[in-house]
């Protein structure tokens, strides 16, 4: 397993195979986030918290409590302070539950991992103080959850990811329109899901919440069995989802399918550009910090 | 083990295991479960390549087990018992006597002994071939080299209670050694019985002396004293039984006979014994039980041979069978003759003459078979009970008398008489001049042409019956009718001798006991027989009979009680044959031949071989004899065959679960 931390320190509860080993999804969140901003304070490249962003003159309406009193004694003007946090309010995490994700060659399969990245990501939003919802979907929707501050609510969400289970095939189309439909404000969205579906299908459905000006980002989560499937023979193939079987050739497995999955990779990418989503292809043999990193830096470019 | 012993066919079941297991690989393949196909390519060939390699595991895998059963089975591939050696090779034959008479003191031992003399003495490049000879000669096996364990086959050899006649030894051996190429050297082993010599000496010298017969060498077993005290004959009198016991060289001892009924001892006697000769003890029975019993006598002092000390017997007291006659006169010529020939034959009947007239026709099928003494007595009130008792298996032995000469058409039969040939323009006797000695009822008749027939019906008889005796002028004598399983065997004379002399003749009681055996189905067997005889079992309807031995086992499977069968006698005692309607004793002892201890003197021996070495043709130097293997063991191909698929299997086999692991 390639593994960009040490297995030792903090940074140890990043690795899947640990997180594995913690039942409850709230510990392995907090295990998570806590772990990986251990790892940041030694980085001078990202902040994170309730960090300043700009100062805006006081209109009627705003709240008083956010007017910055200091600024007021020094210049007897009143200016409201804003934060990062109010920038991108709302964060809306939709997680594949088809059957095609409880796939794994190792410990952790890639529906686990996606909890776990799902569950990190709403961790990490709601202490910074962002509304968290999520939409569980596979074939249709499985659990929606409304983005909400509330407290309780971020347990809600990951209740709502605890008790996903894999299963049926995937129509990327549902929790788009779904989310469409309920959200009218402008947030983040995290997909998270091995998208086997076709690149410019699965786009069509992502375009319009692009338009809306929401910030996407694409976790692609692939297990390194699907990346270099270890076959030394022929073998009598079961599609998970489908349970179609197929007789698939080791020549194959060998010569063809590593450039056929890259250029689905590739496919999936050129097709989130084209809206202005972020891709991040994740190994779910590596740790989780990976994913967050990109999340970030994700955060900081739209900011 | 045979290719149908049991045990294999169970063996050949194992094969369903890699069928089963193939099977099951086949309808439950191992899946390897993946995300999706969506990217996948199907690979058709690669189904086919490994439908292929499945079928040749298979294949390897039947094919190791079918042949570690048939190694189980320890096949042989025989080749024909000819020594394929050069011209002059030479082939030892040593014949054994195995006769009952070879059991006399230590007789067998001592051949014994003279064969492994015999075998000590071959060259290096003989061969030999042992044949043991009693009854008929048994080639025990094939010609082998010096090499070979004769111990093997010596250590079955047994003498048995057979027969040994030396002319017909002679003869079989002689065929034998015709039918081989290489010269054969022949050597006899036995006591050389002065019974078993045959009438003339000419038979005891081989026709193969002339050709590759290179001499026969009398190899006699030496007698110590010729003493022997046997049982010869156990006769059933009116008075009781009587045992003769015959002697050899006795000194005046006396000598003791006890008789058993069924088991049971019932009388013990003592006689003084003659020196050389018969002694009869007469033993008186009380009361016999009805039907068969086995009657054993013992003669109970010891001498050299014991198992001539005993004699079995069948005591038949089974009351005769009632057969009907028919007739118009009880008193008649032709009851007295019919009721004479049929109560004297074997079979054991007793003629119930009934007057046609005082008839109550129901009894009719109570007989499996009847007698008319002339059937023109039938009149239409009786003639449809008749013919459905034929028609129902029944049988009729009849003849044509005065009543039949005044009808124009003979009822039952209906045959049409022929008015010119009427007996009465018969001027001189008509004799037989064509009999069909094939018909059981003739078979064992002889005297036709001695009858004179002076009056008789000129019949027509059509298509429908089969003439068996013809007189000179063409006309039928006996003929046979068929209706259905049921049978008229008809004369057409009188059975008076008034017409003809066929009564009084010596033929007609064989004739009427054999067509009355073959017109009841009774092929009665012979209660009394010698070792070594055949016991005819013949088929009777869908089954034959079992047989059991004196040893309580039983001789047919399943599938032969349905054959008819001949069964070799080999064992002394009583013999149970049971068919489909009766149950018989039949009791078997040696030939009592066997049991008289005179055997050829020195100067016969003499006299033999130099009848043997006179026309000896000269023989060429034998070269190294090459004799081929006469059966080529398999068991090594197999285990090699076994080890080539072994091997095959691994390497597919591993392979394949190469393939099944998937990961490494």
């Amino acid at each position: 397993m390639n593994s960009t931390l040490p297995k030792s320190g903090p940074a140890r509860l990043l690795q899947p195979d640990v997180l594995a080993g913690l039942s409850n999804l709230e510990l392995v969140a907090r295990a998570v986030v806590e772990g990986f901003l251990i790892g940041l304070h030694r980085s001078p490249q990202f902040g994170f918290s309730q960090e300043f962003a700009e100062y805006r003159p006081y209109v009627e309406g705003d709240d008083l409590r956010y007017v910055d009193w200091n600024v007021y004694a020094r210049s007897e003007k009143t200016y409201i302070k804003r934060y990062l946090g109010e920038t991108n309010s709302h964060m809306m995490l939709l997680l594949d539950s088809s059957a095609s994700m409880s796939y794994g060659s190792t410990d952790i399969n890639k529906f686990q991992y996606g909890k776990y990245l799902a569950a990190s990501l709403a961790f990490m939003a709601s202490q910074q103080h962002d509304a968290v919802g999520c939409i569980i979907f596979d074939e249709g929707i499985v659990e929606y959850r409304a983005p909400s501050t509330r407290s309780g609510r971020l347990m809600g969400v990951l209740h709502a990811i605890d008790k996903a289970e894999a299963s049926h095939g995937t129509d990327l189309g549902k929790p788009f329109q779904h989310f469409s439909e309920y959200s009218k404000r402008r947030g983040m969205v995290v997909v998270i899901s091995d998208f086997y579906s076709n690149a410019q299908e699965m786009i069509e459905n992502v375009r319009p919440l692009a338009f809306k000006g929401q910030d996407i980002i694409l976790f692609q989560l692939l297990d390194p069995g699907e990346l270099n499937p270890g076959f030394k023979d022929d073998v009598l193939i079961e599609d998970l989802e489908t349970g179609e079987t197929l007789e698939v050739s080791r020549k194959f497995i060998r010569d063809r399918y590593p450039e056929i999955i890259q250029d689905h990779i590739l496919s999936i990418n050129e097709a989130a550009q084209s809206v202005g989503a972020d891709h991040v292809l994740v190994n779910t043999s590596e740790p989780l910090d990976q994913a967050l990193r990109n999340y970030l830096m994700f955060r900081q470019r739209r900011r | 083990m045979s290719l149908i012993a049991p045990l294999f066919l169970l063996g050949l079941f194992s094969i369903a295991l890699p069928i089963w297991l193939h099977r099951m690989n086949t309808l439950n393949p191992e899946r390897h479960a993946f995300p999706s196909a969506m990217l996948l390519e199907h690979s058709k060939r690669t189904l086919i390549q490994k439908k292929l390699k499945y079928l040749l595991l298979m294949a390897l895998r039947i094919g190791f087990l079918g042949l570690l059963i048939f190694a189980f089975a320890k096949p042989l591939i025989s080749r024909p018992p000819v020594i394929a050696g050069g011209e002059g090779a030479i082939l030892h034959m040593i014949v054994i006597d195995t006769s009952f008479s070879m059991k006399y003191s230590d007789q067998f031992n001592q051949a014994m002994g003279k064969v492994s003399e015999i075998l000590n003495e071959l060259e290096a490049d003989d061969a030999a071939q042992l044949i043991a000879a009693s009854n008929t000669i048994e080639v025990l096996m094939d010609p082998a080299g010096i090499n070979f364990d004769f111990d093997q086959v010596l250590g079955r050899l047994q003498p048995g209670f057979g027969r040994l006649e030396m002319g017909n030894v002679i003869a079989s051996i002689d065929q034998l050694v015709s039918e081989i190429e290489q010269t054969v050297e022949l050597h006899l082993i036995s006591d050389f019985q002065e019974s078993a010599l045959p009438s003339k000496f000419s038979e005891l010298v081989p026709d193969a002396l002339k050709t590759n017969l290179r001499v026969l060498n009398l190899h006699q077993i030496s007698q110590d004293n010729a003493v022997n005290a046997y049982i010869d004959t156990v006769v059933h009198t009116e008075n009781g039984i009587e045992v003769a016991v015959r002697t050899y060289q006795n000194d005046g001892a006396e000598g003791s006979v006890e008789i058993m009924l069924n088991g049971e001892s019932i009388n013990q006697e003592t006689l003084a014994l003659s020196d050389t000769g018969l002694t009869i003890f007469e033993f008186s029975i009380d009361e016999i039980p009805e039907g068969e019993n086995r009657l054993v006598a013992k003669y109970l002092n010891d001498d050299s041979l014991d198992e001539d000390n005993i004699r079995y017997y069948v005591l038949d007291n089974t009351p005769p069978k009632p057969v009907l006659l028919l007739t118009e006169n009880t008193d008649a010529l032709s009851v007295k003759y019919l009721t004479a020939a049929v109560e004297s034959g074997q079979q054991g009947y007793r003629i119930e003459a009934v007057r046609i007239n005082e008839l109550d026709p129901r009894i009719i099928k109570r007989y499996p078979w009847i007698l008319i003494d002339d059937l023109g007595l039938v009149n239409e009130t009786l003639e449809p009970v008749i013919t459905e008792y034929l028609n129902n298996g029944g049988a009729i032995f009849a003849a044509l008398g005065t009543r039949a000469a005044e009808k124009n058409t003979i009822p039952v039969v209906n045959f049409d008489v022929s008015a010119d040939r009427l007996a009465s323009d018969i001027t001189a006797p008509y004799t037989v001049s064509a009999i069909d000695l094939s018909h059981p009822a003739l078979a064992e008749t002889s005297g036709w042409r001695d009858i004179n027939v002076t009056r008789f019906l000129g019949l027509d008889v059509g298509n429908n019956a089969d003439v068996i005796v013809t007189l000179e002028d063409g006309s039928p004598l006996v003929i046979e009718k068929k209706f259905g399983t049921g049978r008229v065997l008809l004369l057409s004379t009188s059975l008076d001798n008034r017409q003809n002399d066929l009564p009084v003749r010596p033929v007609f009681v064989n004739f009427v006991a054999e067509a009355g055996k073959y017109l009841s189905g009774d092929q009665k067997l012979i209660q009394n027989q010698v070792a070594g005889d055949y016991l005819q079992l013949v088929q009777s309807g869908s089954s034959a009979g079992q047989v059991i031995d004196p040893q309580g086992a039983n001789l047919l499977s399943l599938a032969e009680t349905h054959r008819s069968q001949d069964i070799k006698l080999n064992l002394t005692g009583f013999y149970e044959i049971y068919t489909s309607d009766t149950e018989t004793l039949v009791a078997v002892n040696p030939d009592v031949r066997e049991s008289e201890p005179s055997f050829m003197t020195i100067e016969a021996i003499s006299a033999w071989r130099d009848a043997l070495s006179a026309p000896q043709v000269s023989v060429s130097d034998s070269g190294p004899i090459n004799i081929q293997q006469d059966s080529i063991e398999l068991w090594h191909i197999l285990l090699v065959l076994m080890g080539v698929i072994v091997l095959i299997e691994s390497i597919i086999g591993n392979h394949y679960l190469g393939a099944r692991r998937g990961y490494t």
